[in-house]
């Protein structure tokens, strides 16, 4: 079994919300982990000049199937955009997450690109992964590795709304779109996280944490619902894990506590 | 009552005044397909820039389905900030809640016609897309136009060649059916990918940044963004529609001027 540790721990934040704060996340982990350093950087990708074509290249094109080609130039002059203002990443883009980890991990310092460095990138980049059991294209709020890259629109899409938010939706979409958002916001207040959530930051310190217990003990999930690593796969289970509870499970807790005491 | 006028006068003025402007637009600055709220905000914002503009349409009506909202109702909304365009067009809406305008459909829709004719962008109706123009290395260089009703004959009788006209841009505004596009892929030039990301509300705003030119020389807006790129599929949603189209016309304009 590989030596555990982790010497540095470096934030990307390519977001711009106000209601999500890197360095909150930072103060967080040091508290878990006293003896890592925390690093903060602002944006992830210093791109070459075919990293927007490679971006582009790497759109889910249809759900249920693997299939990537060739860019339109409009697709790609986007992506450029992008590259220069992260913050303009749009929730209808969807990249297939595996992917897009191959290109980020080329864009990481020749010399930061070992295990004793922990790269975890915030980014609005929406992105999914295909299951190979259902053959089909997943939503994802996080892909963890090397670098782990966690994105803010996916919390917000990936992990099922409650059933009143998908009636409400088909009973009213013929009424514009305008009309429904606004019904949506009034009747399911709070029941979901959403774009400028104010609990954004909390959210992502429990995935952070999972990226960490990838990292260091090749498990970032864990069964009890109470757990910030529990897998929520519904809004409400996603608030009650990192919200309502905020914490690890016993098991998990120990984990960490036996890690920091011998680093 | 009325002043006394032979039919050979009414058919000749009728043909002259046709063939005036189907020679001087046989060749324009901008072809647009499409005269729903988005092609008509593009050629109005052409036009007004004096650039040379062609709209074409397949209908005899124009304005596509801005005339009524959801459920065949005519009321339409739209979302904060594409009220100022209502403003800009003399539209009368009420907010009905914060940010939430509602406007009602043949009204708002028979403005958007007046303003943009009154720009003097020219106009042919009952025309359908039949092709593309395709110039050096894939650039797009004009369109393959013919009558609607011919494509409505029997193919054995459908004895109407149709005609070429060249243009500097085109702009796709053909709405989900994205006809130009699809030409494109139908030729074998480009792959259109089938609906991303099923679960997003939010691709008003995917409709805007998407909006400009997608291939050399054509350029898409409206809902014809969102079958090119992938887009999710929505509902009504004219205040991306007449953005969509403001857009489209600026980038255009920024274009061929430079
Ligand atoms: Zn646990």
């Amino acid at each position: 079994m590989r030596k555990l540790y982790l010497k540095k721990v470096i934030l990307y934040n390519e977001t711009s919300s106000k209601n999500f704060n890197h360095h909150e996340i930072g103060e967080y982990i040091k508290e878990m982990i006293p003896s890592s350093h925390v690093e903060f950087r602002k944006q992830f990708f210093n791109p070459r000049n075919d990293t927007a074509v490679e971006l582009a290249k790497i759109k889910v094109r249809n759900l249920d199937s693997v299939s990537f080609y060739q860019p339109l130039y409009g697709e790609i002059e986007f992506e450029k955009k992008i590259l220069e203002d992260p913050d303009k990443a749009s929730p209808a883009v969807l990249y297939d997450g595996m992917r897009l980890q191959q290109i980020t991990r080329e864009s990481i310092l020749k010399g930061e690109r070992n295990m004793d460095y922990l790269h975890i990138v915030f980014t609005k980049r929406f992105f999914a992964s295909f299951d190979d059991n259902d053959r089909r294209y997943h939503a994802r709020v996080a892909i963890f590795g090397f670098p782990n890259i966690i994105s803010t629109t996916g919390v917000v899409e990936a992990p099922a709304k409650p059933k009143k938010y998908y009636k409400l939706r088909n009973k009213f979409s013929n009424l514009g779109l305008a009309f429904v958002e606004n019904k949506l916001k009034e009747e399911l207040h709070g029941q979901f996280i959403d774009y400028e959530d104010e609990r954004m930051t909390q959210v992502m310190k429990g995935y952070s944490l999972q990226a960490i217990f990838y990292h260091l003990f090749h498990q970032s999930f864990c069964l009890d619902k109470n757990c910030q690593l529990y897998n929520g796969h519904w809004q409400e289970e996603v608030i009650h894990a990192h919200i309502k509870s905020g914490r690890l499970c016993s098991y998990h807790d120990e984990m960490l506590r036996r890690y920091t005491s011998e680093n | 009552m009325f002043e006394k006028i032979s039919e050979k006068d009414i058919t000749k003025a009728i043909l002259k005044g046709f063939a005036r402007d189907f020679e001087e637009y046989a060749e324009s600055d901008v072809i647009i397909i499409g005269a729903g709220p988005s092609g008509l905000m593009a050629g109005r914002y052409l036009a007004q820039k004096k650039i040379k503009t062609l709209i074409i349409e397949r209908n005899n009506y124009l304005g596509g389905g801005f005339w009524i909202g959801g459920f065949l109702m005519n009321k339409v909304t739209f979302r904060a900030p594409a009220q100022s365009i209502l403003e800009e067009l003399s539209i009368p809406f009420t907010e009905y809640t914060k940010g939430l305008f509602v406007a009602d459909g043949p009204h708002a829709c028979s403005k958007l016609i007046a303003s943009a004719c009154e720009t003097g962008v020219m106009i042919l109706n009952m025309a359908r897309f039949e092709d593309v123009v395709i110039r050096e290395e894939h650039r797009i260089g004009g369109v393959v136009i013919n009558w609607t009703p011919v494509s409505a004959l029997p193919r054995e009788i459908t004895c109407v060649d149709p005609v070429g006209l060249e243009a500097k841009l085109v702009i796709d505004a053909s709405g989900h059916d994205a006809v130009v596009v699809r030409k494109l892929e139908e030729r074998g030039i480009i792959k259109i990918p089938g609906y991303g990301a099923m679960w997003v509300e939010k691709s008003e705003d995917a409709i805007i940044e998407h909006t400009g030119e997608a291939f050399p020389g054509l350029a898409v807006c409206g809902m014809a963004v969102s079958t090119t790129y992938g887009l999710p599929r929505m509902g009504p949603t004219f205040g991306a529609m007449l953005l969509s189209g403001e857009k489209v016309g600026k980038v255009m304009y920024e274009k061929i001027i430079s």
